[in-house]
């Protein structure tokens, strides 16, 4: 049926049958929801999309660098892991249907989702390392002197742009 | 009904429990005091790490305070070995395989925890002092205060002070949106006035070429002392005064230094005026235009960046501070 197989009259029957039975309703959505994900499309339900921004919004900000959290990531079990991939996965898809609508594009590559996801980002037409090194030099860090020193010290060697 | 009164109860626990004590000015004045004085008198030893973004590095500070005055040095624990070690106004930084070289002592005075700015003044017109809970940081029970930015210029501070002693052992930088760290400091663990071994504040990294004696320096000794890669770059062009004038800045900054710098892929000098509000700084680059109109990234980390070009110059700001800040710094600067 979902291939677009069925005549008309037996999928209005099926239909019917999903409706008086609630576990059948159930398993239908878990169904579908499952298939958009796999195939990249749309979340079509309203509600999962809701519970879905509940969801994300109750869960505790994270303050630690992401260098911490790849270390708790590598202790959590692989049942968790599994469990992110595939929440990755619906993200993507959500994340594709959004590019697909508002660019027209067909099939929305990788690199147009990472996009996405780190706008507003402009394309970087000059370095912006040169201002950064000059303005850590005068703000005064330990951390940030380190850096200064090494970025300026393997700028210095490049050629300099008349 | 009565799951209607629970969850009322509930919210009001929450609100009373996130309710902060608003310091008055004179309170707060007399905080800032306190921790600059904390940081500056007072010995301590311990290791604090910085966050930035991703990246998080540890230091060993070890500082003492006696009738010579302040004696410091700082180690990086993480990547690049390095040491900072201060003479009262005068800090040599050590790397490897390089001479040692002097830093602004402007800038070293700004050091964790020394964070505090000599103008109090200007971080109290600009931040609200709230009163926080009480944490606990480096095993010492520590007082919780907010910095509340008053406009949306600047981004919120939150510092954790041990009582009787001022010291800072902690210091946040985050975005008010979403929480997010954008800095911070913190001890994870430090000795409040015990004693400190001179013989531990050599540097252990000393080349072959060493700074002045320290016995022969005094604070009159010139105040800015480049970096040496800095000093080496090719000879500078000359830069002719930028046409502008900077009107309608942001409230709250004040420039506190003005200087040609030399940049990497620049021929020429670049004009860069540094403001503060005490405890944000933005940097604004004056340069000949040699391009096109450009684009830089509005944000990369928790830096901002903003440039456009007028007259044949690109004026660029840089800062830690939100987007919408460096902005208006650029278009502050207007053609005479």
């Amino acid at each position: 049926m979902m291939d677009g197989e069925w005549a008309d009259e037996d999928i209005d029957r099926l239909i019917a049958a999903i409706d008086e039975d609630e576990s059948c309703e159930s398993c239908w959505r878990e169904f579908h929801l499952i298939s958009d994900a796999l195939n990249r499309r749309p979340i079509m339900s309203d509600d999962f999309m809701a519970r879905f921004h509940e969801q994300f919004a109750a869960e505790p900000t994270v303050i630690a660098p992401r260098a911490l959290r790849h270390r708790r990531l590598q202790v959590v079990g692989k049942r968790w892991v599994a469990i992110s991939m595939a929440a990755s996965v619906v993200l993507v898809g959500a994340t594709a249907f959004y590019v697909n609508r508002s660019a027209a594009v067909t099939a929305p590559s990788v690199g147009a989702q990472i996009a996405v996801n780190q706008a507003p980002m402009r394309p970087a037409e000059v370095d912006v390392n040169p201002y950064l090194v000059a303005h850590q030099d005068v703000i005064g860090n330990p951390g940030l002197v380190h850096r200064a020193v090494i970025l300026t010290e393997a700028e210095a060697e490049q050629p300099v742009v008349h | 009904m009565m799951k209607l009164r629970l969850g009322l109860c509930g919210v009001l626990l929450m609100a009373a429990a996130q309710a902060t004590d608003l310091l008055t000015t004179g309170e707060s004045a007399t905080l800032l005091r306190k921790m600059g004085s904390a940081a500056r008198s007072l010995n301590y030893s311990g290791v604090y790490l910085y966050q930035h973004g991703a990246d998080m590095e540890a230091f060993r500070v070890l500082h003492l305070f006696d009738a010579g005055g302040e004696q410091e040095r700082r180690e990086a624990l993480d990547g690049m070995a390095r040491e900072f070690v201060r003479n009262n106004d005068q800090i040599y930084c050590y790397v490897p395989d390089h001479k040692p070289f002097a830093l602004d002592r402007k800038i070293a005075n700004k050091f964790f925890p020394g964070l505090i700015p000599d103008q109090a003044s200007d971080v109290l017109a600009s931040y609200s002092f709230k009163r926080g809970e009480m944490e606990r940081v480096a095993g010492y029970d520590c007082q919780s205060i907010l910095l509340d930015p008053r406009d949306k210029l600047r981004l919120p501070h939150r510092l954790c002070v041990e009582p009787s002693s001022g010291l800072m052992l902690k210091s946040v930088t985050f975005n008010p949106d979403d929480h997010d760290v954008v800095e911070q400091f913190a001890f994870t663990e430090i000795d409040i006035g015990g004693q400190i071994d001179k013989r531990q504040l050599k540097p252990t990294l000393a080349s072959k070429t060493l700074p002045p004696d320290p016995a022969i320096s005094n604070s009159r000794a010139p105040a800015v002392a480049p970096l040496p890669q800095t000093a080496t770059a090719q000879p500078p062009a000359t830069l002719p005064p930028p046409p502008f004038v900077a009107v309608n800045l942001p409230s709250g900054f004040r420039m506190v230094r003005e200087m040609q710098t030399t940049m990497p892929g620049r021929a020429g000098p670049v004009q860069q005026y540094l403001y503060s509000d005490g405890l944000a700084s933005v940097s604004v680059f004056l340069e000949l235009a040699s391009t096109n109109p450009v684009s830089l990234p509005l944000k990369q980390g928790r830096f901002s960046f903003y440039s456009r070009q007028v007259d044949g110059w690109r004026i660029t700001a840089v800062g830690e501070v939100p987007a919408r800040t460096v902005q208006l710094f650029v278009m502050g600067f207007e053609p005479r």
